[in-house]
């Protein structure tokens, strides 16, 4: 304990009295790891965005579909509701149309189930199962257009040549529905019977949104649907995340090259410093040799030497991370491509540190085994 | 407890291989007894530090018997050797080699810490006694470059005390040192032998160091003599002149660099690059040379 306490003396002033290289050592140090770190946390805050996405586009865990546009018989849905494991069925038709000129994505649901698909209401509210001809539009697009409830807005399908009168009822913020593929257009919600009726496929639907049952194995009722309805196409929402799984991992591959870069950067940096400190304390290396030192001692004076850069480095490093990832973060939100939330993958904050350390220590190995090797007799020359 | 603190016993100190090695020791024989300081005292090159090396367990010699303490050390590994110079040997140098990290304190008591011995409180009270019988009870948090020499040394002393070593060795303890400095180690030096009985091995040039020491050995060309050898560089120097054939050798050379002297002359005079004034001091060196070397020729 009492030769630690007095390596900390010896690593502690050789830091005070080589500020400059200290610091460029330091600074090597931290940038690897603040890297490593936002890089970590980014591809993190990703991989959540992306699964509030998708949780929120297909509340649903599996979407059941007809081989074309609207092609699902209705009456599948009383079935479906039978598999075991499912907790609740949702027929939804969803087609392209235009609105006041604009694209606009016409989703048909039934009233009990517009808690899946409203995110919030800015004015008004749902529609009931026996309204006729209503509407539920986008916030952003009301303020837009000018439009508020109760106004009549006519809304044209693509494939019907006629426009029809929708009475505004609610101004809303939508859930269901993809956020990249919003900004080329605006959603409304309109009850199912309207959506059918607007693009004459009464008794048909777009898709089932199955939810199942808490716990329930996916793939479990895919095989029991497939079982039943063997032309049935069926797309799992994990089908879904492990595609943006792998995007994701594609472009953490690509960007983890940079921080290993980074970390040579550490490496090499450390490894000088010390080797450099080494070389300057040959001599005193020797004398503490002549003096009844053992290899035990010089090595535990040079790795405490190490372990402080590596400690002080993970300090800085996780304080720029965290400025980096939120830098990072702003950049990507302020894109629009995801809303990244604020969180932090569990364990990143002990990995980052302890690699800072371990990345140090390692790098002090060659230059503290050639200070070990210094020869007692070594100090003589000096004389 | 053993009077013989350190037994050197038939040394012989071999560096390089044949054909081109080097004895340095030859043949050392040494023992040192308990309150002795004892002088080694030789000119440059003669294996001094070889010697006080070989003693502190720093180098192995190439044969012959170490004896530390009663303890034949020769054959122990250099982690066992380790331990040796830490509890048994303490080192001054001539350069001081304080660890220039270390406060004055930090470096006396870090001797004590590595032994295992004492414990960090125990090490810092011992220290500061230490540096208050070296009189350094004032700058015990000084560092090495906020003292003097003289400071430094004294430091040295006190870290070479530190472990209550059998013997001390100086290498050239006041060589860097002015006068008053000097005297005030060796006063220092001479105060421990006689108040603590501490024994002192010191190498040094200076007669007047020596004279302090309680027996003064010298060494010359690897051997040890109990008196001052004498004659021995009148009989190296008889040796290297009575060598015939490095002088014809010599003679040669002086010959080509004359003849190369004149032909430069020759050019010059050819291409009118000479005054007369230049001429007549060229011509007189040449003759005056020319006549000289016949006359050696003719010993």
């Amino acid at each position: 304990m009492s030769v630690a306490k007095l390596s900390l003396t010896f690593a502690l002033r050789d830091l005070k009295f080589r500020k400059f290289i200290s610091i460029l050592n330091i600074i090597a140090i931290a940038s690897g790891i603040a890297t490593f770190m936002a890089l970590r946390t980014v591809s993190f805050g990703c991989r959540v965005a992306a699964e509030n996405v998708v949780s929120q586009v297909l509340p649903g865990e599996i979407l059941v579909y007809g081989e074309s546009l609207c092609d699902l018989p209705e009456e599948v849905m009383y079935d479906l509701e039978k598999v075991p494991g499912v907790e609740r069925a949702i027929p939804v038709v969803l087609t392209i149309g235009y609105m006041e000129g604009a694209l606009t994505f016409i989703l048909g649901i039934e009233s009990k189930d517009l808690d899946l698909a409203v995110a919030q209401y800015s004015s008004g509210g749902g529609f009931g199962e026996d309204d006729y001809r209503v509407v539920i539009i986008e916030t952003n697009f009301a303020e837009s257009r000018n439009i508020s409830v109760k106004e009549t807005v006519f809304i044209k399908p693509q494939i019907s040549p006629n426009s029809y009168p929708f009475r505004v009822v609610g101004i809303a913020n939508i859930g269901m529905k993809i956020q990249e593929i919003s900004s080329a257009g605006t959603y409304v919600i309109v009850p199912l019977r309207e959506a059918q009726e607007i693009i004459g496929r009464e008794g048909f639907i777009t898709m089932a949104m199955l939810k199942l049952d808490e716990g329930e194995d996916p793939r479990l009722v895919e095989e029991t649907i497939l079982r039943e309805f063997p032309e049935a196409r069926i797309f799992r929402r994990e089908d879904i995340l492990k595609m943006i799984y792998q995007v994701i991992s594609l472009v953490d591959g690509l960007l983890f090259s940079a921080t290993v870069i980074g970390v040579i950067i550490a490496v090499f940096g450390t490894v000088n410093t010390i080797m450099a400190n080494v070389r300057e304390h040959a001599r005193e290396i020797a004398i503490m040799r002549a003096l009844g030192a053992r290899v035990s001692h010089i090595a535990t004076i040079f790795l405490t030497e190490a372990f402080i850069y590596g400690m002080i480095g993970g300090i800085v490093g996780l304080a720029l991370g965290f400025l980096e990832t939120n830098l990072v973060r702003n950049l990507i939100n302020s894109i629009g491509l995801l809303e990244i939330p604020a969180v932090t993958e569990p364990g990143i904050i002990f990995i980052s540190f302890s690699s800072s350390i371990i990345v140090s220590l390692l790098s002090a190995a060659y230059p503290t085994i050639k200070a070990c090797n210094v020869k007692p007799v070594e100090v003589l020359k000096y004389e | 407890m053993s009077r013989r603190v350190l037994e050197l016993i038939n040394i012989w100190k071999i560096y390089g291989k044949k054909p081109n090695q080097m004895t340095v020791l030859k043949n050392v024989n040494l023992t040192v007894e308990r309150g002795e300081i004892v002088a080694i005292m030789g000119p440059s090159g003669s294996g001094k530090t070889t010697l006080l090396s070989i003693a502190g367990t720093l180098e192995k010699p190439s044969s012959g018997q170490v004896i530390i303490g009663g303890l034949d050390v020769t054959g122990l590994t250099e982690e066992e050797l380790t331990k040796i110079r830490c509890k048994n040997i303490g080192f001054v140098f001539q350069t001081y080699n304080l660890i220039k990290n270390f406060t004055a304190l930090e470096n006396v008591i870090f001797p004590m810490l590595i032994s295992g011995q004492y414990t960090f409180n125990e090490a810092v009270e011992r220290g500061k006694e230490l540096l208050k019988m070296v009189k350094l009870q004032d700058h015990i948090n000084k560092y090495p470059g906020q003292l003097s020499g003289g400071q430094q040394q004294r430091v040295a002393i006190a870290r070479a005390l530190a472990n209550d070593p059998d013997i001390i060795l100086m290498d050239e303890p006041t060589g860097n040192l002015d006068l008053k400095s000097s005297a005030n180690v060796m006063s220092l030096v001479k105060w421990l032998n006689e108040v603590y009985e501490q024994t002192f091995l010191i190498v040094t040039h200076n007669i007047e160091v020596a004279s302090l020491a309680t027996r003064i050995v010298y060494i010359c060309d690897g051997q040890l003599y109990e008196k001052p050898p004498e004659g021995v560089l009148a009989k190296h120097f008889r040796e290297e002149v009575e060598d015939r054939e490095f002088l014809e050798k010599l003679l040669k050379i002086e010959i080509r660099l004359l003849s190369l002297r004149a032909r430069n002359l020759e050019r010059r005079i050819e291409s009118g690059k000479i005054d007369l004034k230049d001429l007549a001091r060229e011509t007189t060196f040449l003759r005056h040379k020319v006549e000289f070397l016949e006359k050696v020729r003719g010993r």
